[in-house]
């Protein structure tokens, strides 16, 4: 790895550190000074979990039949039983099995 | 209960290990990540923008982005830390995640006022991902075929896991679909990384149009 790469990499951890503890203080300094509206709170709370999706849906388009099929079964065990380690567990099987007889 | 979640979190920062080293990221970044940020989903949401050259713009948006998550969590407990002087309260948060979080403020409501569960639980937990981010990446290197193995969904399983696996909230079909249907869109038609964003915005922008007595009971 280059020296300009590995700078790269450690200004890009170093943004993420500062973001990551910045938006964790925050909240504690906004609220010391003013609650947060009903409207902000809102606008925040989707935003976030929208970010997500974003990164996830071309993923999934994108992808072959295994993880099309991944997503589905994560998806489905997380709503239906709430178990994250399950819902990661039968998301790999999943796409290990189409694999194996698809390709 | 501490201990099944620091164990699930052993498993993730394997996963995340794993993932790492399948993305093409060195060892250290990896670990600088884990020990540093502490933060699996934008973690794993930063292994996607992670090729050189670096998107250090949209790598920044998108940790924000998922980040103002934590500024809503660390105001919730605002009340809780409010006696602490001001340098106890920000040290209080260093270790704030989801889950911890969560679980803090259920014993708050049922009346704990001892911060130890806050800042223990953030100690058990940031352990816990450090350990099994150095399990990932000294095993991950081993697997020649990740596919075929199902090694590349773990991060699509995780992040779907954290958006469907939290509260049932039927309101919040309508952003995430607008939010799904623009990000693709932007992902096919703008240029790269700015889909995140998109999505983001138009999710956000979608849950506040909603009419406001759908949020009833959040809207406190």
């Amino acid at each position: 790895m280059s020296a300009s790469v590995a700078w790269q990499s450690l200004a890009g951890i170093g943004l993420m550190v500062v973001i990551a503890y910045g938006s964790r203080v925050l909240g504690l300094l906004v609220m010391s000074y003013v609650p947060l509206g009903a409207r902000v709170r809102r606008f925040i709370d989707a935003m976030s979990s929208s970010v997500l999706i974003a990164v996830i849906t071309p993923m999934v388009v994108h992808g072959d039949g295994g993880t099309k099929l991944a997503a589905l079964a994560a998806g489905g065990v997380a709503i239906a039983w709430r178990n994250p380690l399950l819902a990661i567990a039968l998301g790999m099987a999943s796409a290990a099995v189409w694999r194996w007889w698809w390709s | 209960m501490m201990l099944p979640l620091a164990a699930f979190t052993v498993a993730f920062g394997l996963a995340f290990g794993v993932a790492a080293v399948h993305r093409g990221l060195a060892d250290w970044e990896a670990m600088l990540m884990s020990l540093f940020v502490f933060a699996a989903p934008s973690q794993f949401a930063a292994l996607e923008l992670w090729h050189p050259p670096l998107p250090l713009l949209a790598l920044a948006a998108v940790t924000l982005a998922i980040h103002t998550r934590h500024m809503l969590m660390s105001a919730a407990l605002y009340p809780w830390l409010e006696p602490l002087p001001r340098r106890q309260q920000l040290a209080m948060v260093i270790l704030l995640t989801d889950s911890n979080w969560a679980m803090a403020l259920g014993e708050y409501h049922r009346g704990e006022r001892n911060l130890g569960i806050l800042l223990g639980g953030g100690i058990a937990l940031w352990s816990a991902w450090v350990v099994g981010t150095g399990v990932g990446l000294v095993f991950g290197g081993g697997i020649t075929e990740p596919e075929r193995f199902g090694l590349d969904v773990i991060m699509l399983c995780f992040l779907l896991m954290i958006v469907v696996g939290g509260r049932p909230r039927a309101l919040m079909a309508l952003p995430w679909l607008a939010a799904a249907i623009s990000a693709l869109m932007a992902y096919w038609w703008l240029p790269p990384y700015l889909h995140v964003m998109v999505g983001a915005m138009t999710g956000g922008a979608v849950a506040v149009m909603l009419p406001g007595r759908w949020f009833g009971a959040t809207a406190s």
